[in-house]
């Protein structure tokens, strides 16, 4: 049965977007973050709860993965960028 | 030494540049004289040099960022950093425009535009080769080419495999010089240079 996830379509990839084609176009390794998945930091004291919106590939200063996510609404929610060293995977 | 977004700059956007170079030629040489039969191909051309180089300049936004929140001393001010200078960002809204360059990298407490300037002479001018193609990028986008035309908002007039590739060598340069100008920032902030 398919997971649920409230992720929604146009927080993917779809074809003729140019930007974030680039962005997924790098082979990412298997356990890094996806775009649907949902993340809480792992840094004490931060208690969001948010969802990856956009794989940033590996532009961290050392090569690791950083990940757009939104947390909140799609329309008045806030979206940043964090690394992935500071995110956990949560059930949706 | 390249950030790995001025790298993929010059790797894969090159690359997808040289397709349409590619396609000009399929076509029928890449001399002048063809306008009709590669008008589209211009338009095309245009339009990914001005994706290419957002996508290149928000990826050194990310990197600049990164760089600057690792270089605080502890992981709750990291992600305060992190959050903070990526957050509702221009270029996420905007094509890649100077100001919506300058109003992103501001966050660094850097012109940028200043700094590109001093970077290398003539960036200034390749600066409003920047508007131009912004511009034109937008007419080809929201399909008001003749409309901006009668206003003398378009310059140049037309758009030839010429005019896309003077484009293409100033975002090269361009991209250059804002990659040296984020890591000098880095460095003016106490941190190890970047790259």
């Amino acid at each position: 049965m398919p997971q649920q996830t409230d992720a929604k379509s146009w927080d993917f990839n779809v074809p003729g977007d140019i930007l974030k084609t680039m962005a997924h176009a790098q082979t990412a390794p298997t356990d890094s973050f996806k775009v649907g998945d949902h993340v809480v930091s792992r840094i004490p004291g931060f208690d969001w709860k948010g969802v990856v919106v956009e794989d940033r590939g590996p532009l961290g200063i050392d090569g690791s993965q950083i990940v757009m996510i939104r947390v909140g609404d799609e329309d008045k929610g806030r979206q940043f960028e964090v690394g992935a060293e500071d995110l956990d995977r949560v059930a949706a | 030494m390249a950030s790995k977004s001025l790298t993929d700059w010059r790797t894969d956007a090159w690359a997808a540049f040289d397709e349409i170079e590619n396609a000009h030629r399929a076509v029928g040489g890449a001399k002048p004289g063809r306008r009709f039969l590669t008008q589209q191909l211009n338009y095309a051309y245009t339009m990914l040099l001005a994706a290419r180089f957002q996508g290149f300049v928000r990826a050194l936004h990310t990197q600049t960022a990164n760089a600057i929140a690792r270089g605080t001393h502890n992981a709750i001010y990291r992600e305060l950093m992190s959050e903070n200078l990526t957050h509702d960002r221009a270029l996420e809204r905007h094509n890649a425009q100077p100001n919506a360059i300058a109003e992103d990298f501001e966050r660094f407490g850097i012109d940028i535009w200043a700094a590109v300037d001093r970077e290398r002479s003539g960036n200034d001018e390749r600066r409003k080769k920047l508007w131009a193609l912004v511009t034109w990028r937008n007419a080809i986008a929201h399909d008001d080419i003749d409309v901006k035309l009668a206003r003398c908002a378009l310059e140049p007039v037309t758009i030839s495999l010429g005019t896309c590739r003077s484009w293409r060598s100033a975002l090269n340069v361009l991209a250059t010089s804002l990659d040296n100008a984020a890591a000098d920032r880095c460095q003016k902030l106490g941190l190890q240079r970047p790259w």
